[in-house]
């Protein structure tokens, strides 16, 4: 499913739309294009719009100004809304899913798999079913518990507190993808995170991207964490996005960073600095590939 | 000095112990960092060292009362002040000034001397002269520093970090350390940092690694760097540089465990 914002504009206030004010809005002048199984990730300061714009896509607020369009179409439509009650209320939204900040804070049922299992029974009213209702649900649960490591038999019935901060953010992840969404956003997901988890999420995020085609769409702070996995980098500043593009790109323009008191990042600066002793690598984050490039230079002017 | 003694807990109605048989002493001015994966009982140990949880066995005497005594947990919980992942659990005030008062008055701190408390505690975060600003006005940063003023205020002898930075942005975080380090220098306090990032900790006195909750080592920085399968092991990764570091050291190339960004362009040079 396409994504596409056309000159998108958002106050969570009412603005007076006939005297246009620039900084009556939380997101302005948004255009992007975000085409079916990319990966792309967002970056900018605390209050630069974030949160904001994911939330716009997902649908939970819709643009004061400007034009949403999902698989070509305008879910905000007036006739479109009325298209879509009839076929069961199901919108372009539905194949979004959304994993808040925080996302264990939301957990609510007694067993880690009944809180999997709410998304998917909701969703039995909607879908046309090709089995009973009861194992179309176990099944996505079952492969949505699959993807978030969380198949030991010891989950699935106990309860979702008594399991440590780590796990719970598992499960609260496994919620969102038992809807099996098309789009994939995640605000912040690595926060908190142990070095174990933060590998293990993120295997999980390229499988579903490369083996299922879903777009990945990655809120983080962690400039690091872009430049090892994302292909495509939203600078956002201010409510607007600055810059769009390669992250290995990006994140080497130093001055721009500086300008937008955004740090220079260590894997990027070292792979300048190596690139001046004709040393070039792939992937500055990979820190076996970066040393044994510095081996292989090493042993090479040692003859 | 609070000491930890043979301390085991386990939550009630959970069948796993979360802290097994620790013993720990924490001296005063140190700053000792508790680093371990997700699950392995660092935030239940520090919920245990300030009263919040009493552990099933063993002991704990923060100097010299024991955590178990009701007559002196109040004195303990104005010794040992945490400040928690999420600053929007911790702040009550509605201005910055309204939230550290708000601890001051319940500890009976004397009302004539509150106003140069607050201010000297804002100064010493960085966010002085914002004592009328609303908290809501404040970015992540600001809150997690303002979370750290209002805790400061109470002039606590133990200082506990727990995930303090997990929230914020780069630049706040970088801020909120700079502050940390600052607040160091006065020696009669003791901090302990709990964190998941190895780069926070460098420059502590001591690291305590925690697996399934027992202690797996206790190590300076600079020792416990040379391991760095026992760091991963405890779901820790290196930080960048010295990841490579590490990896050069393995080829014989002698580099500083903590190097910069210039003493491994250096090593190119040789």
């Amino acid at each position: 499913m396409q994504i596409i914002l056309q000159s998108v504009y958002f106050s969570y206030d009412k603005v007076n739309k006939k005297k246009f004010k620039y900084d009556d809005y939380t997101v302005k002048n948004i255009n992007m294009h975000i085409q079916q199984g990319e990966f792309i990730a967002i970056a900018g300061h605390s209050g630069s719009g974030k949160s904001t714009l994911i939330q716009l896509i997902k649908g939970l607020f819709s643009p004061t100004e400007g034009t949403l369009l999902l698989a070509g179409e305008n879910p905000w439509d007036r006739q479109q809304r009325r298209c879509t009650q009839q076929k069961g209320n199901k919108t372009q939204f539905d194949s979004i899913g959304l994993v808040f900040q925080y996302p264990e804070h939301q957990l609510f049922a007694a067993t880690v798999y009944e809180d999997i299992a709410f998304g998917p029974t909701q969703q039995v009213k909607q879908e046309v079913l090709d089995r009973p209702a009861e194992q179309w649900v176990q099944e996505r649960v079952k492969r949505a518990m699959q993807k978030m490591n969380l198949e030991d038999e010891r989950f699935q019935d106990s309860n979702p507190f008594d399991l440590s901060g780590g796990e719970r953010r598992r499960v609260a992840i496994a919620g969102v993808l038992a809807a099996e969404p098309q789009i994939l956003i995640l605000d912040e997901p690595t926060a908190g995170m142990d070095h174990f988890a933060r590998t293990s999420l993120f295997q999980t995020l390229h499988q579903l991207n490369q083996q299922e085609n879903v777009t990945i769409i990655l809120v983080s702070h962690r400039l690091e964490e872009i430049l090892a996995h994302a292909s495509r980098l939203m600078l956002m500043g201010d409510g607007q996005i600055l810059r769009d593009g390669d992250p290995r790109k990006l994140l080497a323009d130093f001055a721009f960073l500086e300008s937008i008191q955004m740090e220079k990042i260590e894997p990027m600066q070292f792979s300048i600095a190596l690139a001046e002793f004709g040393i070039s690598v792939q992937d500055p984050s990979n820190v076996s590939e970066v040393s044994q490039a510095i081996k292989n230079y090493l042993t090479a002017t040692a003859r | 000095m609070i000491r930890i003694e043979n301390v085991s807990y386990q939550y009630p109605f959970s069948d796993r112990q979360v802290i097994r048989n620790i013993t720990l002493e924490i001296q005063k001015g140190e700053h000792i960092a508790i680093l371990g994966a997700n699950g392995s009982g660092k935030s239940t140990l520090t919920r245990l060292l300030n009263g919040l949880l009493f552990p099933q066995t063993g002991s704990i005497q923060v100097d010299g009362l024991l955590t178990t005594n009701s007559k002196t947990i109040g004195d303990i919980r104005r010794k040992v002040q945490i400040v928690f992942q999420n600053p929007d659990n911790q702040i009550v005030g509605t201005t910055l000034e309204e939230d550290i008062r708000f601890g001051l008055s319940n500890i009976g701190f004397p009302i004539e001397e509150i106003e140069s408390q607050v201010n000297h505690v804002l100064k010493l975060v960085g966010l002085e002269g914002q004592q009328r600003k609303s908290v809501h006005a404040l970015s992540g940063g600001e809150k997690q520093k303002l979370a750290l003023a209002s805790v400061l205020a109470l002039s606590p002898q133990y200082l506990i970090l727990d995930e303090a930075t997990a929230m914020l942005d780069p630049g706040s975080r970088r801020q909120f350390l700079q502050t940390i380090q600052q607040i160091r220098s006065d020696e009669q306090r003791s901090i302990v940092t709990v964190t998941h990032y190895f780069d926070e900790v460098v420059n502590v006195d001591r690291i305590v690694l925690l697996k399934e909750g027992q202690i797996e080592r206790i190590a300076e920085p600079q020792q416990l760097i040379q391991h760095p399968e026992v760091l991963e092991a405890c779901g820790v990764e290196l930080p960048y540089l010295p990841a490579i570091a590490q990896q050069l050291r393995t080829i014989g190339i002698k580099v500083n465990p903590f190097p910069t960004i210039q003493e491994l362009v250096d090593v190119l040079c040789r």
